[in-house]
C-alpha cells in the first residue's frame, strides 16, 4: 500500500493544485489553470495538476 | 510476454466539515496522463478521477481551452448525474492520451459546468483489457 497524501491540502478545496514530482507536495493553486500551471512551472519542471474536489461535501460524479 | 500492468495507487483527500476542520479522510483512484490535441503542444501530467460510473471522459472547459480546443465547436451533448442534474458538454475527439507507456486516441466532453476530471466507460476504460480496483490495497491495476 502507498497511500498518497498531499500536504496543505485543506486550503485548496475545488481548486487546481500544482505538485511537485513527489506529488505530495503543492507548488501552486487556485481557481485558474492557466496562473497555476504557469505559477508552478517557475517552480519546478513538469508540475502534476489536479482539481481538488470540494472537500465539504461528498463527491459522487 | 504481457505488458506488466500499470499500478497507481489512491490519493487520500481530507474531508472538513462547514467550519473547515478536517473531519476525515476519503481515497480516491486518480491517474495522472499527459495529453495533446491534434498533435499539438503536451499538456500534463494532469490528474482525474477513474470513473467506473461515468459513460464517457467529463474534463472542465479549462482544459480545452489549454489544449487550443475551441469548447463550443464539439458536438453539443447533455449529460446527467446524480440528482438528476443535467449538464451540457462538447465532445471533442481528436486528442490523444499517454498513460505512463501506453497511449491512446480518445474523445473528451468538455463542460464550462463541472469542475472535476472523470475518466468514463467510452474513452478510458475501453481502451484497456483489464481495470482492476482493489480497495483494501487502494491501488488500481491496468492492463494494457
Amino acid at each position: 500500500m502507498n497511500k498518497q497524501k498531499i500536504k496543505g491540502l485543506e486550503k485548496y478545496s475545488d481548486k487546481w493544485v500544482a505538485l511537485d514530482k513527489s506529488k505530495t507536495t503543492i507548488v501552486a493553486g487556485g481557481k485558474n489553470l492557466k496562473k497555476v500551471l504557469a505559477d508552478a512551472s517557475k517552480k519546478v519542471d513538469k508540475p502534476f495538476l489536479m482539481r481538488v474536489p470540494p472537500l465539504d461535501v461528498s463527491f459522487s460524479p | 510476454m504481457a505488458n506488466s500492468p500499470i499500478k497507481i495507487y489512491y490519493e487520500v483527500f481530507p474531508v472538513l466539515n462547514s467550519s473547515g476542520k478536517k473531519i476525515g479522510e476519503v481515497a480516491r483512484p486518480i491517474i495522472y496522463f499527459l495529453l495533446n490535441y491534434k498533435h499539438g503542444k503536451m499538456f500534463g501530467p494532469m490528474g482525474a478521477i477513474i470513473d467506473s460510473g461515468a459513460d464517457y471522459n467529463l474534463f472542465p472547459a479549462d482544459v480545452a481551452d489549454i489544449l487550443g480546443i475551441k469548447l463550443m465547436k464539439g458536438e453539443e451533448k447533455v449529460n446527467e448525474g446524480i440528482g438528476g442534474k443535467r449538464v451540457k458538454t462538447y465532445r471533442h475527439l481528436g486528442i490523444k492520451m499517454f498513460v505512463e507507456g501506453y497511449s491512446f486516441n480518445t474523445s473528451i466532453d468538455f463542460s464550462k459546468e463541472i469542475s472535476v476530471p472523470l475518466l468514463g466507460q467510452q474513452g478510458f476504460f475501453d481502451k484497456f483489457k483489464k481495470i482492476t480496483f482493489s480497495r483494501v490495497d487502494e491501488e488500481v491495476l491496468i492492463e494494457t
